[in-house]
């Protein structure tokens, strides 16, 4: 691993040669990773892989035009030619008052994310790791894992501008990942995939062990999957299936860019208003040492922190970064890239069991897989490695489709589950009851 | 380079394959009048796999320094020499096969590189207005533009000592319009290898313009599709997408193995006699298809293979190590998308063969259905259950074509459908150049074929 100095060094020579080559304003955001992994595929280790890179991206502003350039090498040679492309880049650009680039401010303080004995985890612990995880993922022996892997990974990045922000941040991550099916004779399950990541090896292999078995359970629990049933109503979300179906088209809504653009239905005078069911809550924390965003600055070295974007149902606040920000007058937010570091749905006052009992048909959706416009709302896709309650009973189901619009579903929430969980180190979320879902299954229409 | 990599493994006593790979992306987005992104990003290196007692190694590095090659080489052997040590299947040496070793210059690489960077972004800008003015109703287009310039050379211990330059540029337009606070889309893309001017092989950049702004306006009123079983006819981007997740991925051998659908399925009919369904790494029937490579990243030359021959499963797609596996010869299609990537077995050119009906006679002979077009994201499990969307539909009633529908997702399980195919068009096309195929890393594919009529559930409003 390079010393945190000599990648500030480099980040420094590429920024002073920008400046050298004419840029009114630039940034380096340089990183050094490296990863150990031992990869599986068809239930055996398959392979043993390492590797190790520096990279350094610069954005320069050049009489308000823009340009950028990236490369993976740190040869002053490799660094002029990359200063010169960006500003070439930025020659051919039309100009934009509005350019800028942020000055420094106070970071609060973040947990410790770098763990020493991650550091030293070498191939052989690895291999031992992966072996585990390969055995809880086939807890239940019908459960084929087509591929996955356990990794060590090593990340350290400095990001510099031109108005003196210089901030360092260092993670060190174990890595669990896998995916498969099950087989048992002629009946093969839908595929599902999962992983988790944790900063220190510190009870890191007891959760990877306990995602590696929720993983297997859920496949074995789709075995001799049957028709559904097609109606209209009560759909219950998984906290997996709310990323695809949620939480990613509400982020594209609640950057400030796109109200810019008028791309968002979150516009500005809805702030203050209701634009969900009151039962909906959705909070940003960069603070949580159990998601994989913890960070103390976005990729402009603007502070982050948590912040609440809905609160029971009303529209608090837009993501807006270094541009958005002056184009609109707003204040920055920390979401250079209009992305949530760490989304979390808040819980509610409903026991999961209570949300699934009295209420028939329910299709509770583990997973879904298919196409949400974010532009309008309108979604349409394949509920995977679900369940329905129907007639007294639960039952696996296959070849079922989903139908709705997603700013629809937000205003008709039946319930929100006490219990949450945290979703591949991604985010925290709850289970949440929707109305007004069309579901359309095999049944009525036979098969084609 | 290359010579650089002969000399190393030509000390090696065991397996080694080393590839050098340097991209670089050039990449322009323009949104409402404005540059949001105008970037060159550089990225070279070297991967090493060292098969080792039985075991597989890999390291990759940035230094392309001869030590610093060397020091790669060293990790990947002690890798796999660790790996080896641990229970399980081991790997037999891969049998000697063909290897490519030529040197090959892609069609219009250096024509692209030298076209200026700042025509380039004009012309996007150009794009972008031109959508955003072909209609009143649209307040917001966006267009992006880049291209991919690959350099890759592969040598391994048993002769391949190859190496290409190949580009492939791609353009995506989009057109936002609202009416009543609801808003739209209308989306276009194409990717292609080869120049500028191919990009516009089937439509001007007037007409990509004008195009992309009328799918929006279309939406604004569109009703949605009920959901249900229907007749549709497919458009050789549907199709491409089709027969790259819903069957391509159930024959890729590691899946095959791992127990996907298809396994055991060789010699059996899997679809109606109509469909011929296959993978190349060449450009069948018209040129430019954006997967097409001169040898894969094990140095296997290129060459098409037949998955599906009227009907019947023929084959599976292979890399050295599967082919092995089965006893068959490799179909060239192991690949890497970075240098740090390991090879995997992954698709090129996915197409079913063209029939012999018109796209009109096809239509007419359709009662109640939709014509389905402009693909959306889609996915399928090993069972061959797949869903795509398609970005709208256009409704087919007593044979002539109708209202236009929002978009919408179609899903089924791909060998009963296909047993469902009962037309297939003489018209052909690619169509999914700008698409990434995504299997733990990102591979630039291209699918198309012709019109099929078929039957699909929709995923409709009840």
């Amino acid at each position: 691993m390079q010393h945190g100095t000599e990648l500030r060094e480099h980040a420094e020579r590429l920024l002073d040669l920008a400046r050298r080559a004419g840029a009114d304003e630039a940034q380096v955001s340089a990183s050094h990773d490296r990863e150990i992994k031992v990869g599986f595929e068809r239930n055996e280790l398959s392979l043993s892989a390492s590797g190790e890179e520096t990279s350094l991206r610069l954005r320069v502003h050049h009489q308000h035009r823009l340009g950028a350039a990236s490369t993976n090498s740190t040869d002053r040679h490799d660094l002029e030619r990359a200063v010169e492309a960006a500003m070439a880049m930025a020659s051919f650009s039309p100009p934009d008052e509005h350019l800028n680039l942020p000055f420094p401010a106070p970071l609060e303080e973040r947990p410790d994310l770098w763990d020493e004995s991650i550091v030293s985890v070498g191939p052989e612990q690895l291999r031992s790791m992966a072996e585990e995880f390969l055995r809880a993922l086939r807890e239940d022996a019908r459960v084929s894992i087509d591929s996955g892997n356990v990794s060590s990974e090593l990340d350290e990045s400095w990001l510099l501008n031109t108005h003196g922000i210089a901030v360092r941040e260092r993670q060190t991550r174990l890595a669990w990942l896998g995916s498969g099916q099950g087989l048992d004779g002629d009946d093969i399950t839908n595929f599902d995939y999962g992983g988790g990541m944790s900063y220190r090896l510190e009870g890191a292999r007891e959760r990877m062990l306990v995602d590696g078995r929720r993983m297997a359970r859920q496949i074995a629990g789709t075995f001799g999957a049957g028709t559904g049933v097609s109606y209209k109503g009560c759909v219950l979300l998984s906290p997996r299936a709310l990323e695809e179906l949620v939480l990613d088209p509400l982020e594209s809504h609640l950057s400030g860019l796109q109200v810019f653009y008028g791309k968002s239905n979150f516009t500005d005078d809805k702030l203050g208003t209701p634009v969900t069911s009151p039962l909906f809550s959705l909070e940003d924390d960069p603070t949580d040492p159990l998601l994989v965003g913890c960070t103390a600055w976005d990729s402009e070295g603007v502070p982050t922190s948590r912040r609440t974007f809905i609160e029971r149902g009303v529209l608090r606040l837009q993501m807006e970064n270094a541009y958005s920000a002056k184009r609109r007058g707003r204040s920055l937010t920390g979401h250079c890239g209009f992305g949530l570091h760490g989304a979390k749905v808040a819980s509610g006052e409903t026991p999961l069991a209570d949300l699934v009992s009295g209420r028939q048909p329910l299709l509770v959706v583990h997973r879904f897989s298919g196409n949400v416009d974010a532009q309008s709302g309108d979604f349409s896709g394949v509920a995977k490695g679900s369940h329905l309650h129907a007639a007294g009973e639960r039952r696996p189901i296959s070849e079922t489709m989903i139908s709705g619009n997603l700013f629809a579903m937000l205003r008709c929430i039946e319930g929100v589950s006490r219990e949450v969980e945290t979703v591949e180190n991604g985010y925290v979320a709850p289970w949440i009851l929707f109305d007004g879902i069309s579901v359309t299954a095999q049944d009525q229409v036979g098969r084609p | 380079m290359k010579e650089l990599l002969q000399s190393i493994v030509a000390a090696h006593p065991g397996f080694l394959e080393l590839r050098y790979h340097r991209r670089v992306q050039n990449s322009f987005f323009a949104q409402k009048g404005r540059v949001e992104d105008a970037s060159s990003r550089t990225r070279a290196g070297v991967g090493v796999r060292a098969l080792v007692d039985g075991a597989w190694g890999f390291s990759s590095t940035s230094d392309l320094s001869r030590d610093g090659i060397d020091r790669a080489v060293d990790r990947a052997v002690t890798a796999a020499r660790d790996l080896a040590r641990a229970d399980g299947r081991k790997i037999a040496p891969l049998p000697p096969t063909t290897l490519a070793r030529a040197n090959h210059v892609g069609d219009d690489f250096d024509t692209l590189l030298a076209q200026p960077l700042g025509d380039k972004l004009s012309r996007v800008m150009d794009l972008e207005r031109a959508t955003r003015e072909s209609s009143s109703r649209i307040h917001t287009a966006s267009s992006m533009y880049a291209e991919i310039f690959e350099e890759k050379s592969i040598v391994t211990t048993d002769g391949a000592a190859a190496s290409y330059r190949i580009v492939r540029p791609e353009l995506r337009v989009a057109a936002f319009a609202e009416k009543d606070g609801a808003q739209v889309v209308g989306r276009n893309s194409v990717g292609v290898q080869g120049g500028w001017n191919c990009l516009f092989n089937h439509q001007t950049a007037q007409g990509i313009a004008e195009r992309t702004a009328k799918q929006a306006v279309d939406q604004l009123d569109a009703p949605h599709v009920p959901g249900g079983v229907k007749t549709v006819i497919l458009a050789p981007s549907i199709v491409g997408l089709l027969s790259h997740e819903a069957i391509g991925h159930t024959v890729e051998a590691d899946f095959v193995l791992a127990g996907s659908v298809a396994a055991g399925k060789i010699g059996r009919m899997v679809a109606s006699e109509h469909v011929t369904l296959c993978d190349s790494a060449n450009s069948e029937y018209e040129s430019g298809a954006c997967g097409t490579l001169p040898f894969d990243d094990e140095g296997v030359p290129a060459q098409r293979t037949t998955i599906i021959q009227n009907g019947r499963l023929v084959s599976y797609l292979h890399n050295r190590e599967t082919a092995a596996e089965f006893g068959v010869a490799p179909t060239g299609n192991a690949r890497a998308w970075e240098y740090s990537d390991e090879p995997l077995v992954r698709m090129r050119n996915t197409y079913i063969e063209p029939g012999t009906m018109s796209l009109d006679e096809m239509i007419a002979g359709v009662e109640d259905g939709y014509l389905l077009d402009n693909p959306g994201s889609g996915q399928a499990d090993a069972t061959g259950e797949f869903m795509f969307g398609a970005g709208y539909a256009i409704e087919i009633k007593h044979g002539r074509l109708g209202r236009i529908f929002r978009e919408v997702t179609i899903s089924g399980v791909a060998f009963e459908m296909l047993r469902t195919v009962d037309a297939v068009s003489r018209e052909f096309r690619w169509d999914l150049g700008s698409g990434y195929c995504g299997k733990w890393q990102p591979a630039k594919v291209d699918a198309g074929g012709p019109y099929l009529r078929c039957q699909v559930m929709l995923g409709g409003r009840q």
